[in-house]
């Protein structure tokens, strides 16, 4: 489903950068990107999303390359992944409601599927009491699960989280990665970025390192640690 | 997806963001407000320098003067046949009669003219045919079908026609007229552009400080005309509210001028003025506020759409 062939991607200005990075990820799969901070876990995340272009390689997402997509046509595909920022990236205009309905006008969603549909979403991170709040409003946890609703409004074909559980405590990180673990078994490719080791202890699937834009590791059912 | 929600989901999130960033709207409307009343103050100008001109070719006229013993209805048949010239506005006649009058009055306090007429006893005067045309540039061709006329080319008939007298004062009023208009158009235009570029950086500012929201959008798979497009509406609605808070402040403003101007240009009243063209006022400034704030958006936007 998602190729990643020998790309590279190197900044003049930024030290993160990554190598000949080849990986497969097929359709349905859970996928942790682990590695230390500047690794380029990122990096990868943002040229998977069409926001960077390789300097050479290419990337394929259903055997299209993405990167060749005409401008008009990147929208549409983003349209596919979901995405988790590590810094939320939250509408601070619309409130809690709004930034979900929001993600769901962009496909054309009609008016009463929104009605129906936001607050099952809010609820199942549970913000449904948060609806009219903004996101300046909402503690750290509460704008990350908010997030985590606005990228799985639409069912996507992916979902990416970069860093989902970095700023909560134990027990919402539980509760975000079962969120995760239930998407996934609907049948969403999930692509979780993190170095929390817990979390990929807890999850036991396919676990791929990144240290220093190379992959050092990747390896099925597997911890964060090499045994 | 249809094109009527996506219409109606852009304008409402339009409205939204207009009034939910008070502050920036508030401060793009007051710039442009500025730049409005630029606008219509040299609406202003030109109306009333256009009022000024017309004003002095009013006073341009062209005068046939007739000897006294000539036949009142050779006079009036000539009127009616300059009256037909395409050209001519009016042509009044002044009879013998009413020349006498006009002149006794003119010379009422004048002693030395009241004996001399009562010792001449008789009315000296001759009879004349004022004559205007729409613009003064036409008299030249007044004068040359007035001139083709028998009656005026009869020597024994007509006295003098003062066109000649005039003619220089009215190439230079031509002149003046078409210099002032070249200024007054050129001003406009220098000054609209420069209420462009002022709007332009305003609106950049305010789309700037939505730098963030363009790029979230565009990340989550927005097509250009969910994140355009609500900021298009914004740039409409900060041209309406500029268009209205215009007519609103020029209420008051027109009021105190047009106290000046009345005494200053030759009777113009421009709160009158104000009043009477009200509604090709507001439609100016509306379409002219509307297009600067779509415009100014539309080119704002373009930087943060490349993601």
């Amino acid at each position: 489903m998602i190729v990643f062939d020998k790309i590279s991607k190197t900044y003049q200005s930024k030290n993160t950068s990554v190598h000949d990075i080849d990986l497969k990820i097929k359709k349905g799969e859970f996928v942790a990107l682990i590695g230390p901070s500047g690794a380029g876990k990122t990096t990868l995340l943002r040229l998977l999303l069409a926001e960077e272009k390789p300097t050479s390689g290419s990337l394929h997402f259903n055997g299209v390359n993405i990167h060749n997509l005409r401008r008009a046509d990147v929208p549409k595909y983003r349209q596919k992944i979901g995405v988790v920022f590590q810094d939320y990236k939250l509408l601070e205009n619309k409130t809690v409601y709004e930034n979900v309905a929001f993600a769901m006008e962009m496909i054309g969603k009609s008016d009463s599927e929104i009605k129906a549909d936001v607050p099952h979403a809010l609820e199942l991170v549970g913000l449904e009491e948060k609806g009219f709040s903004f996101p300046t409003q909402l503690s750290g946890g509460e704008q990350q699960r908010l997030a985590i609703a606005r990228a799985i409004i639409n069912q996507p074909e992916v979902l990416i989280a970069d860093e989902p559980t970095g700023s909560l405590d134990p027990h919402s990180s539980q509760s975000v990665l079962n969120i995760l673990k239930k998407i996934n078994e609907l049948g969403t490719t999930v692509i979780l970025a993190t170095h929390d080791r817990e979390v990929v202890d807890a999850l036991h699937r396919r676990v791929v390192k990144i240290d220093h834009g190379r992959i050092t590791r990747d390896e099925e059912n597997a911890s964060y640690h090499e045994h | 997806m249809s094109l009527r929600l996506d219409l109606q989901r852009i304008i409402r999130e339009g409205l939204i963001n207009f009034w939910r960033n008070k502050l920036v709207s508030f401060s793009t409307v007051v710039v442009m407000t500025m730049s409005l009343m630029m606008i219509a103050a040299l609406l202003f100008l030109n109306a009333v320098l256009g009022f000024s001109l017309r004003q002095l070719q009013d006073r341009v006229d062209i005068n046939i003067y007739f000897f006294p013993d000539v036949p009142e209805s050779e006079i009036l048949t000539l009127q009616e046949r300059i009256q037909i010239i395409p050209e001519v506005r009016d042509v009044q006649y002044v009879s013998r009669e009413q020349a006498f009058i006009d002149f006794v009055e003119r010379h009422k306090d004048d002693d030395l003219i009241n004996r001399s007429l009562e010792e001449l006893g008789d009315n000296p005067l001759g009879a004349s045919l004022n004559i205007r045309a729409y613009e003064s540039t036409q008299y030249e061709a007044v004068v040359a079908a007035i001139e083709s006329e028998p009656v005026v080319t009869n020597s024994e008939f007509v006295e003098r026609i003062n066109y000649y007298d005039n003619k220089s004062l009215i190439d230079r009023l031509n002149q003046f007229s078409d210099a002032v208009r070249l200024v007054a158009y050129a001003v406009i235009i220098v000054f609209g552009i420069v209420a462009l570029l002022v709007v332009l950086s305003t609106m950049r500012i305010a789309i700037f400080a939505s730098k963030k929201e363009i790029i979230i959008k565009r990340l989550v798979g927005a097509e250009h005309r969910y994140t355009r497009g609500p900021f298009i509406v914004m740039g409409a609605l900060y041209g309406i509210s500029a268009a209205l808070l215009t007519m609103i402040v020029l209420y008051p403003m027109t009021h105190w001028v047009g106290v000046y101007t009345k005494t200053f240009f030759g009777g113009m009243d421009i709160f009158n003025y104000y009043l009477i063209n009200a509604i090709p006022i507001v439609v100016v400034l509306l379409a002219t506020g509307m297009i600067i704030g779509v415009v100014s958006s539309y080119i704002a936007t373009r930087k943060y759409l490349k993601i």
